[in-house]
């Protein structure tokens, strides 16, 4: 019996591999794309931006400060985007020059009409030639108006947030300015200090105030959830992706040939031998089962070599051999039994084919293999768990980071598991039931 | 003329009546665009995205952090802040974990992505911001592409707020301190002061004078899930179908069906053009399919309908072009479908229908924009960011037009009669 | 030489019972070692519902089958071995060549090694197949692909071959071949169950005859047996431009006329049974000219396995 499985699973494997065409969508097309989500997302895992063009038109004057110093907020502002050329002034703001190219201009109205053609991310002006004055005087809010276009979702983003550690620091000095004297004064009055010491007092302050537009006492710091600092390797999530969605295709139109075997009479013509059904099935599935061992591993092999080329540091896939090994075959599993169920519940060939590459897609989608699906409505975020797309991709990303090896991925193995024998007995049952007419 | 109305109409009814059309011209694409759209952040009044917090210091400070990141994140409610371990949880947000097992409450609930980010505050940030240190607060992200910048934007705000607070009140204690150290600073409640100078800003923060009153060009849409997805998926899939009718081509071409047609009285060039007419007619109606079902879900396509319509036409041109000249390329059916689908779905995320180009590096624009896919999206974009007008779209309509003439030229120079 | 190879016993297949279609109703007959016996029978019969029972594709209702002293309802697989089916729609991979597709089912029917590629070669040469056996089958005429087919079902040399109309659509060449062939292999001694509804075929091979129709086997034997039941009769074919209801009435009404029926599938054409046609001739002449029609051709038949179709169901089995 073991020798009839073995020729109808190779049979299988064979005239599967033997059509040129389908490898172009078994092996062709997932390493395209795994390579066009790689190189969109850059080599090193982040999000490569150009950098974001922004205007700033600068009108305020400035003040002169009691001590004779002028101080012009305005421009201490634009620094932080359009360099002065200063080295020593610029120092500060160094980092910031790769986020945005800023220019400086002096029209707000010629500067929104280029946000509004899109060739700028957005536009920063201070109109107000008091503005300095009115911002250190308190009372009346000093505006900076920031016009950006709503057609980017990233470079307003970065605007922002640069425009918002900016004012941060100077609302800080400013507001030190205001409370603090008054705070000295109290605390002075309460410790029986004289005016001279008071005032003595309030000119430090004053003086030492400008230390606080640099750094907040309070630091961020970014990790991922393992804590590790955060890279989001597109390539290490969307290589497993794009594999296990293509394997699953194959997996499908593999499993629709079953019926195709029915219908062109090469499953009658094997019954007329002495060879039981079982056996046709068995091999049949060891057959898919093989073919899709061999798709995975080519693929794997495939974008490693791809990221090779394209220069990238980080492992595809990671290094853990076994784990790799182990989830390949399990994934496999749970891709042939979803094939050989679609295919059974079928009218025909033609329809099965036609569905698995509809319950693939879908799946697919639901299991994050086009865009990881995270912020499903609440009563939804148990749908992509019925995939085996969610726990494949998952398994593979965490042994990809490093962030686990076999034993860690136990879950997915398991559930992967446990839809195969589910979608299996399923698809079985279906078969055996159509045995005749 | 008439000959090529006949075949144009019988080809177009033939097609519409079939399941794929249903299945793969409507199904399928309106199904990606709803669940792009969701896991893309969906439109604005999406549900708001889970932060956990864990406050391991407990202090005065660290609650007066919670209470700070709580204004800002919620503020719009595109976020819920939830306390991890807290008997006081807030809706929906009912965590309940032991003090030792709270990280790996947080760390689960990342995994599984039943919250997007945990905030940190370790143990001994009050202590330390009253001596005048710096802390660091920690913020753990799951590892995800769409990971927003806006949340590490709105803790930045959160952050600064209570910084600024507290620097200005450290300060002010420390010039007070050296200042009266002479007169009995040991009598004096250096914490008292500190706290209520920090209150003080804190309030005052509400009012400070240096604010950014920002504006978008929004008059029309504005930067959604379904706003990508929408026009995204519809171009994606007008062009596996229209990249598809080679494979029809090239299969009635096996069966004969195609040369039965051309041994008919009618100059051949007519029946090339009654086919390639139906097959056109058959995209546009997919296309506007997609339209109506996108519009449903909220897709703001603006309201520059001849815009929208001329970009429709000139699209499905160029896709109809590309399956013509792709016909001439592909010996078998099979080999056409496959062909199909590789183009349709290496073109589609080149020329930004999966996402924006936006996001990807020059040379990757540079690249997308070989792509009709590119040229399409752009038009939408103009119509649906800028509130552009015909005049707006034109350079791309025209690119995208002598894309269809090439692709004609090609397939008709190329195409096999016999 | 009587030796029973396949012993049909009371077999009745009934799809989907209770309210199925009964396609074999309660058939029994013998088929004896070595000889060629052929089931006759229009289409829709029975005949492929029968083999596929016979080489255990279908589970039979009722009743049973006993091969080489094997039953098929008990030892399905030990029948299996005995038989090389042939069915009648080329059940072959079409990517494959003619040697993979026969090295496979080899495979399936047990063979390996030397023996299978021995087996393999012969069943080429045989077939005439060998300069294009390396070939995919999708790009063989219709004629190789039927030789394929056939050569499948030679591979493991069965003691008995099923023959499911094997002659089905092909070029008359071929069908030549097929039918030399399958008298050569008789020759050598395998014992052959051939189905066809041409009933010329039936009587150029076969030893005996069995005639199938609405699933009950209505005659079985010899050919001089079946046409020894209907007497001396000859068959008259007529051509007319119209065959029209009342007309064949008419006909079967005659003296000396047995029964009258058109031809399915041939407009315009009638076959009478007659004990003596040119007596019966004239006057059918006359009753074709009352209902003012003509005569466009005829024909006079000695006794035949369709004239004893005819008698037995009153219908013409096929021209």
């Amino acid at each position: 019996m073991f020798s009839k499985i073995a020729a109808i699973a190779w049979k299988d494997l064979y005239v599967t591999f033997k059509d040129r065409d389908a490898l172009i969508y078994l092996i062709a097309l997932p390493v395209l794309l795994s390579g066009i989500i790689g190189l969109a997302f850059g080599t090193s895992g982040d999000v490569q931006l150009d950098a974001v063009p922004v205007a700033v038109i600068n009108q305020d004057q400035g003040e002169t400060l009691p001590d004779g110093a002028s101080l012009n907020l305005g421009a201490e502002l634009q620094r932080a985007f359009v360099p002065s050329g200063d080295p020593a002034q610029d120092e500060p703001y160094r980092a910031l020059y790769d986020l945005t190219d800023g220019k400086v201009y002096a029209d707000f109205n010629q500067a929104r009409a280029r946000v509004e053609d899109g060739n700028l991310a957005a536009a920063i002006a201070i109109t107000d030639p008091q503005w300095t004055a009115k911002a250190l005087a308190g009372g009346s809010p000093a505006p900076i108006a920031l016009y950006y276009d709503s057609g980017r979702s990233i470079g307003p983003s970065v605007v922002r947030a640069i425009l918002s550690a900016i004012t941060n620091g100077m609302n800080s000095v400013i507001l030190a300015q205001q409370i603090g004297p008054t705070a000295l004064a109290q605390i002075g009055d309460a410790l029986g200090a004289d005016e001279a010491a008071i005032a003595q007092a309030t000119a430090q302050l004053r003086a030492q105030a400008m230390t606080l537009a640099e750094a907040s006492p309070i630091r961020l710091e970014r990790l991922d959830w393992q804590g590790k600092r955060r890279v989001f390797d597109a390539m290490q999530y969307f290589a497993p992706s794009m594999a296990i969605l293509f394997m699953s295709f194959a997996m499908g139109a593999g499993a629709a040939t079953i019926r195709t075997e029915m219908q062109q009479w090469t499953l009658p013509r094997i019954l007329s031998t002495p060879t039981p059904r079982w056996v046709f099935m068995v091999g049949r599935l060891l057959g898919m089962y093989m073919t899709g061992v061999v798709q995975m591993v080519l693929l794997i092999v495939a974008t490693a070599l791809v990221a090779r080329l394209m220069g990238r540091e980080n492992s595809v896939w990671g290094g853990d051999l076994p784990g790799l090994v182990v989830l390949v075959l399990t994934v496999v599993f749970a891709a042939v039994s979803l094939g050989l169920l679609v295919a059974a519940l079928a009218r025909d060939a033609d329809q099965a084919t036609t569905y698995s590459s509809i319950v693939s897609m879908v799946l697919g989608m639901l299991g994050g293999s086009f865009i990881p699906i995270e912020n499903l409505p609440d009563a939804l975020t148990w749908l992509p768990k019925l995939t085996l797309n969610y726990w494949g991709i998952r398994g593979f990303f965490d042994l990809a980071t490093g962030e686990e090896t076999l034993t860690g991925i136990v879950p997915n193995l398991a559930a992967l598991l446990a839809i195969g024998v589910v979608l299996c007995t399923a698809g079985l049952w279906v078969f055996a039931r159509r045995q005749e007419v | 003329m008439r000959a090529i109305i006949t075949i144009a109409r019988y080809d177009l009814l033939r097609s519409l009546r079939e399941r794929e059309t249903f299945l793969f011209g409507l199904l399928m694409p309106a199904a990606m665009m709803l669940l792009l759209g969701i896991a893309m952040g969906g439109s604005d009044d999406g549900d708001a995205i889970t932060v956990d917090v864990i406050d391991e210091d407990g202090s005065a400070l660290s609650a007066a952090l919670v209470e700070a990141l709580r204004a800002e994140m919620e503020a719009d409610r595109a976020f819920r802040l939830c306390l991890v371990g807290a008997d006081d949880a807030a809706p929906g947000c009912a965590i309940s974990a032991a003090p030792d097992r709270r990280h790996q409450v947080a760390d689960e609930r990342l995994k599984e992505a039943d919250s997007f980010g945990t905030i940190l505050i370790p143990a001994g940030f009050g202590a330390g911001l009253r001596a005048g240190d710096t802390v660091t607060v920690i913020y753990k992200s799951s590892a995800d592409l769409n990971a927003p910048l806006l949340a590490e934007q709105k803790i930045d705000a959160a952050l600064s707020r209570l910084g600024g607070a507290v620097a200005i009140a450290n300060l002010t204690v420390k010039v007070a301190e050296e200042a009266f150290q002479r007169r009995g600073a040991s009598a004096w409640d250096r914490a008292a002061a500190f706290d209520q100078v920090r209150q003080t800003v804190e309030t005052a923060w509400d009012t400070r004078p240096i604010r950014v009153e920002s504006q978008g060009t929004a008059t029309r849409a504005s930067r959604t899930g379904f706003n990508q997805s929408g026009p995204g998926m519809a171009i994606m899939f007008v062009l596996i179908m229209m990249l598809n009718n080679s494979t029809v081509l090239v299969y009635e071409r096996e069966v004969g069906t195609l040369q039965r047609l051309f041994v008919l009285p009618v100059p051949r060039w007519q029946t090339l053009a009654g086919k390639i007419i139906g097959r056109y007619l058959y995209g546009l109606a997919i296309f506007a399919a997609l339209v109506l079902a996108g519009t449903t879900m909220g897709v703001e396509w603006g309201d520059n309908v001849p815009g929208i319509a001329l970009i429709v036409l000139a699209y499905t041109l160029t896709a109809t072009a590309l399956g013509v000249a792709l016909a001439t390329v592909a010996r078998t059916s099979a080999q056409a479908n496959n062909l199909s689908l590789l183009f349709g779905l290496t073109l589609s995320p080149l020329g930004g229908a999966w996402w924006p180009l936006e996001i990807v590096p020059d040379f990757m624009k540079l690249i997308g924009h070989l792509t009709p896919v590119a040229w399409g999206m752009d038009a939408f974009g103009k119509l649906m960011y800028y509130g552009g007008t015909v005049a707006d779209i034109a350079p791309m309509l025209g690119v995208l037009l002598g894309l269809a003439a090439l692709f004609f030229a090609f397939g008709v120079w190329r195409f096999r009669y016999e | 030489m009587n030796t029973a190879m396949i012993e049909i016993r009371n077999l009745t297949k009934q799809f989907n019972p209770p309210d199925g279609v009964i396609a074999v109703k309660n058939v029994s007959f013998s088929i004896f070692r070595g000889e060629i016996f052929s089931l006759l029978g229009p289409n829709g019969a029975g005949k492929t519902t029968t083999i596929g029972m016979i080489s255990g594709l279908l589970t039979p209702t009722a009743g049973d089958v006993i091969v080489g002293g094997h039953s098929v309802t008990r030892e399905s697989l030990a029948v299996r071995a005995l038989i090389g089916v042939v069915p009648q729609e080329l059940a072959l991979y079409p990517t494959l060549s003619a040697r993979q597709n026969l090295t496979f089912f080899g495979k399936m029917y047990g063979l390996g090694g030397r023996e299978l590629k021995r087996r393999v070669d012969e069943v080429l040469a045989f077939t005439s197949l060998t300069e294009r056996a390396d070939d995919p089958v999708q790009e063989y005429s219709g004629g190789m692909k039927r030789r394929v087919n056939i050569g499948i079902g030679l591979l493991h040399r069965p003691q008995i071959l099923i023959l499911d109309e094997p002659t089905v659509a092909i070029d008359p060449q071929s069908r030549r071949n097929i039918l030399d062939a399958v008298k050569a292999l008789n020759a050598e001694g395998m014992t052959v169950l051939y189905t066809t509804h041409y009933m010329e075929e039936a009587q150029e091979l076969s030893h005996r005859v069995g005639i199938i129709d609405h699933g009950e086997i209505i005659a079985l034997g010899t050919q001089e047996e079946l046409t020894h039941m209907v007497g001396q009769q000859d068959t008259l074919v007529l051509k007319v431009p119209d065959v029209a209801p009342d007309l064949v009435k008419a006909l079967g009404q005659l003296p000396g006329v047995s029964s009258c029926a058109p031809v399915p599938d041939d407009d315009g054409a009638l076959h009478l049974l007659a004990t003596d046609a040119r007596q019966v001739l004239p006057e059918a002449l006359r009753l074709i000219n009352q209902a003012g029609l003509s005569l466009q051709a005829v024909e006079v038949r000695e006794p035949t396995l369709e004239a004893v179709f005819l008698h037995l169901t009153g219908r013409a089995l096929r021209d």
